[in-house]
């Protein structure tokens, strides 16, 4: 399968007042095609910081950033947000959908900020809809949803646009068991159904097995991978791939 | 798709929203009624200077156009002089008088006859001139503003004075009096303060002035035709300047009122720009989102202040009918101008601010 994302030797460091905190300390990675792969590690191991430096969202301080083998580290911040547009869908743990707007309307401004081609993705998004069981609840504002609709509505959002990669950051961290089942059985879904590559950074292990990969962090870098292509050189993963 | 976020943004925050709104709506009204006032009283007020039917006002040296804001006065012989220069076919002397007890009521101390030569004569409503020097002749605006009949008595210059008359309105002053009531109560005695000169033919006026000024050189020589324009605001530098005055402190108030709005507002909303700014959004799109709203909120305000402006100037003249509200569509343009002007200003830096912030920052913003 074609690697769609890959870091090498990736860096963060903050600054926290006067000192300086490395969140990520040299992680190397490749995410496959089609990939249903889970980043667990306790609280503060940078699996947050991964996943906003793979989103686009943040630079790295070094290191780099592959998507469809275009390295995002060095662009400014008109390409990285070309790269969220096009390339990445979030899904938070607070949900983060427009309080104001409807279901429709979240989904429609995540379309209208696609671009023009958002509507190749119509039947698409009906087939979403579907299968999140959500169509009924689209007139509804986020306030009128429960958490579990209000998380699949961003899970709809996320992929109407059908990005090359669904980040989900804590996607059950706000749900109940039941929701939570239910949320994770429709990522599996997705990834199934529609080849869709989605990267769920968690603390949960429950959560594991709904994904075919697991990647541990702790303290900055990647612990073990699962990675079925690569199980046997879990060494490596800790050093650059290049 | 930005409309829709944009109104379901205002929604959300009604009372923000509506106090916007009223604000922009303020600034608007204040400059249209202000400027409606200003322009309507001096045109009203020059209008009626020309009806008074003359070809040149002839004042003292220095005199402004004012005529209530004249001290100097010349002696009523001069007008033998003047009836003298060749074109020159009436003149008539008036001594003004100001009435400060209630507002500034220009009164006219006239010759009856010599006014009518001038200005073709009044038009009666009721009664007829002033006999005795407790009689004034009012016009019909300060009549219906005073509700006063032929008859009823008024108090001016702390005197009483008997309405012997009311008169079309349009005559130079609302008030007249005889030339001797207006000696006793300025105790100037053959003394005029500005001397009407009717001419045989119109289109002579600019020789005429010229025949004139060579015989009073240092006297103001004014062709009536001219005085409307000369009253407008554009050329009495302290009526600019007070209007300008008027102008900045209300873009001063939509200023702040949107700036304080939309910085409110995207510090509410700062989660929000995060999650459109992690969606893809570019900094673009933020920063013309914050414009629009701001847009769609001074437009608001600007359709309230439009109207609100029409009906404060229509209840002025309902309950001070000697006030006129001149609200042209000149002044509506530019006052919505000033409040489009206002809301750029006001959301540029939080438009800016907005667009800057960190979307990693702002998603995690409580």
């Amino acid at each position: 399968m074609k690697t769609l994302l890959e870091t090498i030797d990736l860096r963060k460091t903050y600054q926290v007042g006067k000192i300086e905190v490395e969140a990520l300390r040299g992680v190397s990675l490749r995410i496959r095609e089609g990939e249903l792969v889970a980043v667990m590690g306790p609280s503060g191991c940078g699996k947050s910081t991964l996943m906003h430096v793979l989103g686009a969202m943040t630079k790295p301080t070094a290191g780099e950033v592959r998507i469809d083998g275009r390295d995002i580290s060095t662009m400014n911040d008109a390409q990285l947000t070309e790269i969220r547009r096009r390339k990445i869908g979030f899904v938070f743990q607070k949900f983060n959908l427009l309080p104001t707007l409807t279901a429709r309307t979240n989904i429609e401004v995540a379309r209208h900020l696609h671009g023009a081609d958002a509507k190749d993705h119509n039947d698409h998004l009906a087939e979403i809809l579907q299968l999140l069981m959500i169509e009924e609840k689209m007139g509804r504002k986020p306030s009128e949803l429960s958490g579990g609709e209000q998380q699949r509505v961003a899970i709809a959002r996320a992929v109407a646009n059908r990005p090359a990669i669904v980040l989900a950051d804590e996607p059950t961290g706000s749900l109940d068991s039941k929701n939570s089942e239910i949320v994770l059985n429709m990522f599996r879904e997705l990834n199934r159904r529609f080849k869709q590559t989605i990267i769920l950074v968690t603390h949960n292990p429950e959560l594991v097995e709904y994904t075919d990969r697991l990647i541990e962090m702790r303290d900055g870098v990647v612990v073990s991978d699962s990675d079925p292509v690569h199980r046997n050189s879990e060494s490596e993963l800790t050093q650059p791939l290049i | 798709m930005k409309k829709q976020m944009i109104i379901a943004g205002l929604a959300a925050r009604p009372v923000r929203t509506l106090v916007s709104v009223l604000a922009v709506a303020l600034e608007v009204t204040l400059i249209l009624v202000v400027v409606g006032l200003t322009t309507g009283i001096s045109m009203e007020t020059a209008k009626r200077t020309e009806g008074v039917g003359a070809d040149i006002m002839f004042q003292p040296p220095n005199s402004s156009l004012f005529l209530a804001i004249n001290n100097a006065s010349m002696p009523l012989s001069l007008e033998g002089a003047i009836r003298k220069i060749e074109g020159v076919t009436a003149v008539a002397p008036v001594q003004t008088l100001v009435n400060s007890s209630s507002g500034l009521e220009i009164i006219y101390g006239i010759d009856p006859d010599k006014f009518a030569s001038v200005s073709g004569g009044f038009i009666w409503h009721e009664g007829g001139m002033f006999s005795g020097s407790d009689d004034v002749v009012v016009d019909d605006v300060y009549a219906l503003a005073k509700k006063v009949h032929a008859g009823d008595t008024v108090e001016l210059l702390n005197r009483k004075f008997r309405v012997s008359g009311i008169v079309e309105h349009g005559k130079g002053a609302r008030l007249f009096i005889s030339q001797n009531t207006a000696r006793e109560l300025t105790g100037l005695v053959d003394r005029a303060s500005v001397f009407y000169v009717k001419i045989s033919d119109p289109e002579q006026v600019n020789t005429v002035i010229e025949r004139m000024s060579r015989v009073f050189p240092t006297y103001g020589l004014r062709p009536l035709r001219e005085y409307a324009k000369l009253m407008m605001s554009t050329s009495m530098p302290a009526l600019d300047a007070f209007i300008e005055t008027v102008v900045f402190v209300a873009l001063c108030i939509g200023v702040l009122v949107i700036f304080l709005s939309m910085y409110t507002t995207i510090t509410e909303r700062t989660r929000e720009i995060g999650i459109l700014r992690s969606l893809g959004a570019s900094k673009k799109f933020i920063v013309s989102l914050i414009f629009q709203e701001s847009a769609l909120v001074c437009f608001l305000g600007i359709v309230i202040g439009i109207g609100a402006s029409l009906l404060v100037g229509r209840g002025v003249q309902m309950v001070f009918p000697t006030l006129i509200v001149d609200i042209g569509f000149g002044w509506i343009a530019k006052a919505a101008g000033f409040a489009l002007l206002s809301g750029i200003i006001g959301s540029l830096y939080p438009s800016i601010k907005a667009a800057g912030q960190d979307p990693v920052e702002a998603l995690a913003y409580e």
